[in-house]
């Protein structure tokens, strides 16, 4: 009883959080509003027993992104953070918008039940994945094509980052407060920690690169906001070697793939686990540092 | 109809005690006027809600460690709330006027 009224209030509050950050005529509001509507759909994820996607969602979904859309309108003029944009532009976007989701709901009303195929197979070859999460023998074992073209596309947005013109800030942290220098070298171990528990974790239960990469990227930033003395991102040759190990290290696994158990992205017999936790390791590094490329592009110089 | 245990009964109240902290914060940070006493309201709501719902939590925990690992979370997310809220001020100083 209770349990469903939490989630016809969840659902309720996203719904009408999200028609009040599309309504919002300034561009910060709508990306406090973006933020919220974040954590709340990373409680929904968790409520409909999607712990990973919750974890990503909270960390890349709602915590990244909500600090790129806070800091992009942080760094516009006052005047030009008002939404301008044409009532017909509005009311066009807005009829397409709804006309894609009826057809949504329509044919996902009209899907047949579903057999379970799927839940089945995952559940039946797991073993062979070499890990016990489900979740992480789709990503990186049944699945693992769809999750090399996602890490492809995350490198593909640091790309498009650093063709942007560079600029001329300094890196943040040079007159970092006292305080929050010695917080963050107090608990950098511990954030280190947990990325690394996290990484390890998602063999058996929630948890993965790209867990374990959020978390890192959120100290690395914290420790490059404090004034750390070291830099990850901006020696040129370590940038670009640091940002594409974990594309390569998985390209290479994959096309050994095909010399040793006949099929690209394919593992080994007995060595799927092992594969598994060396591209995840390699993913983790590379997901946090595009994610810190992304978020401070003071490294653009 | 069943009975409770002490324990529960502590677990319960302390768990409802958490949720006044987190009440009253909210209201807090709506109706307080400036930047200074919203942020007060705030981090009692982070000390006080989550130490009473933590404290209630860790008399349900499975074992000794799994209290141990919530009393973790609470003491670091003191720390983060302590040192944001520090920020959060300071910051609104320098910026001159409150950003209210």
């Amino acid at each position: 009883m209770i349990a469903t009224l939490l989630d016809v209030f969840l659902a309720t509050a996203l719904v009408l959080i999200a028609i009040r950050g599309l309504l919002a005529r300034d561009l910060r509001t709508a990306a406090f509003l973006f933020l919220v509507f974040g954590l709340l759909l990373a409680l929904v994820w968790v409520r409909l027993g999607a712990t990973d996607v919750g974890m990503a969602e909270a960390a890349i979904g709602a915590g990244v992104t909500g600090a790129l859309l806070l800091d992009a309108s942080a760094q516009l003029q006052q005047a030009a953070r008002r939404v301008r944009s044409s009532a017909t532009l509005r009311w066009t976007v807005g009829s397409l918008s709804s006309v894609l989701g009826l057809v949504l709901a329509w044919s996902l009303a009209r899907l047949p039940p579903s057999p379970g195929t799927a839940t089945r197979m995952v559940s039946e070859h797991l073993g062979e994945a070499g890990v016990t999460h489900a979740v992480t023998g789709v990503l990186l074992a049944f699945r693992a094509y769809d999750t090399l073209l996602e890490v492809a596309v995350l490198f593909a947005a640091v790309l498009a980052v650093g063709a942007l013109p560079p600029i001329s800030a300094p890196p943040p942290g040079q007159s970092a407060d006292e305080l929050l220098r010695k917080v963050v070298t107090a608990t950098f171990p511990i954030a280190l920690i947990v990325a690394g528990y996290l990484l390890w974790a998602g063999a058996t239960r929630t948890g993965g690169a790209f867990q374990g990469g959020a978390v890192l990227a959120g100290a690395l930033l914290l420790a490059r906001y404090a004034g750390a003395p070291f830099d990850p991102v901006t020696i040129p040759l370590r940038q670009r070697a640091s940002l594409t190990l974990g594309l390569t290290v998985f390209i290479l696994v994959g096309l050994a793939g095909a010399l040793s158990a006949r099929a690209v992205l394919a593992y080994a017999p007995g060595w799927a686990g092992t594969l598994i936790l060396v591209i995840e390791t390699a993913l983790a590094g590379s997901i946090a540092l595009s994610l810190v490329a992304v978020v401070d592009p003071t490294w653009r110089r | 109809m069943q009975t409770m245990s002490m324990r529960e009964i502590a677990s319960i109240a302390l768990a409802a005690v958490g949720g006044l902290f987190f009440i009253a914060g909210t209201v807090g940070i709506l109706r307080f006027p400036d930047t200074c006493s919203r942020l007060h309201a705030v981090t009692k709501a982070d000390n006080l809600g989550l130490g009473f719902t933590v404290a209630s939590l860790t008399l349900r925990a499975e074992s000794w460690f799994a209290a141990a690992e919530l009393i973790v979370v609470w003491l670091l997310a003191l720390v983060a709330s302590a040192t944001s809220g520090y920020l959060l001020t300071s910051s609104a100083r320098t910026d001159g006027g409150d950003a209210s």
